[in-house]
């Protein structure tokens, strides 16, 4: 679809350019006095026919220039949009004993779970500095959270359990809130990407044999990228 | 001794899972905070409340989570037995089985636990209290289970109560 959608601007682009070019010459060329026919008399080309021809090529060529700065401009804008506004990527990814984990099991020993300590490893890659400024003041917010909602998830370092402030707690519905550009200040020059981690304790509610996936949902949607690893509850 | 399960109810505005506990004829006690509450354990009956899948909607639905005590809980708590009545007679970490870690100190104290966590990065598994008045035994595990002698006096119940809230919400709760 994109191709015949460029393919059918150029065309009228195309229309549009012939049309202002016919329409100037005849405004221009039916107006005796102007000043390029002045121009050529001066100089010796009297002839209605050769003043005619300079005068539309003159046309042609301004026309031609305006289009190519416009197309310039044009150009110029995208950069500044992609350099400005270019999204935020954040990486998210689940270790348990520092290795990638994609799956978790838990089994039961005397009628209960033993619980596992999962670490989040969310790798931010910034960009735009206008879109880092945008969601530093929305308060991007990645929320991981395990569906269906049959885990329980306690955080290593809870922060408002020991009554301080919190850049990462646990929501009603057992989803890990993580405010990722909390400590980011803007104005900086570097745009290197930088890791957080966050290790939590997941524990199912109940024992049944049960699947849950980790998902997750970003408060202010841009980029984003991940494994889902499950949980199975045997 | 009797074992129950902490557990908090995170959706403050329905009514408390409690009711439901009533019509079970399920035992527990409640916090001060009536979001805060445990209930008798054993692993069997817990686990065959919970299969009960209306009860279980009715848990889902309110948001009730269970208690973990993390190392960060039982330190940061173990700095403030006093306010609870009670002190710290013995520490088990899931690492030591032997328990012989903590012997190799002069006294216990949450600073020698502290120690023990710091260096070998261990985790806390369960404590165990004496009471001050009664000397009764109350025990805490990992997995949010508190454990108490019959025989506490009323004092010593109601601090129980403020322990049990205190796990559940935070330092907050005795506002330190």
């Amino acid at each position: 679809m994109k191709k015949p959608i460029s393919d059918f601007i150029n065309k009228t682009i195309k229309i549009i350019v012939t049309f202002l070019v016919t329409l100037c010459t005849a405004i221009i060329s039916s107006n005796n006095t102007n000043i390029v026919y002045d121009f050529l008399s001066q100089h010796g080309y009297s002839d209605p026919t050769v003043q005619k021809v300079v005068l539309s090529a003159i046309i042609v060529a301004v026309i031609a220039i305006l289009q190519e700065l416009l197309g310039l401009l044009y150009k110029a804008i995208l950069w500044i949009i992609k350099c400005y506004f270019a999204r935020l990527t954040v990486e998210i990814g689940y270790k348990i004993n520092n290795r990638n984990t994609e799956l978790i099991k838990f089994k039961p020993v005397g009628g209960e779970y033993e619980e596992k300590q999962l670490e989040i490893e969310l790798k931010i890659i910034p960009a735009g500095k206008i879109s880092i400024f945008i969601f530093k003041i929305l308060k991007l917010q990645i929320e991981i959270f395990f569906n269906p909602q049959i885990i329980d998830v306690t955080l290593i370092n809870d922060q408002e359990w020991i009554n301080e402030n919190a850049s990462t707690r646990v929501s009603e519905n057992q989803a890990i809130c993580i405010n990722v550009l909390e400590n980011y200040r803007l104005g900086g020059l570097s745009m290197k990407p930088y890791i957080m981690t966050e290790s939590i304790i997941i524990l199912p509610k109940r024992v049944k044999r049960d699947t849950a996936y980790i998902d997750f949902k970003v408060t202010s949607a841009m980029g984003k990228k991940f494994v889902v690893p499950y949980v199975i509850l045997i | 001794m009797q074992f129950y399960k902490i557990l908090r109810q995170r959706k403050i505005n329905e009514d408390t899972f409690c009711n439901l506990l009533d019509i079970q004829n399920y035992d527990y006690i409640t916090g001060n905070n009536k979001n805060s509450f445990a209930i008798k354990y054993n692993p069997d009956n817990y686990n065959q409340l919970l299969n009960n899948n209306r009860i279980f909607k009715e848990y889902s639905s309110r948001a009730i989570q269970q208690l973990f005590v993390t190392n960060q809980k039982f330190l940061a708590i173990l700095n403030f037995s006093e306010i609870f009545n009670m002190s710290m007679v013995s520490c088990l970490f899931v690492e030591d089985e032997e328990n012989m870690y903590l012997e190799e100190y002069e006294e216990l104290s949450v600073e020698s636990v502290e120690d023990v966590v710091n260096r070998y990065g261990f985790n806390i598994k369960e404590v165990t209290y004496k009471t001050y008045d009664s000397k009764r035994t109350i025990v805490l595990q990992k997995n949010g289970v508190i454990g108490f002698d019959n025989g506490l006096t009323e004092t010593e119940y109601q601090k129980l109560l403020n322990f049990i809230d205190t796990l559940n919400f935070g330092l907050r709760v005795i506002d330190v």
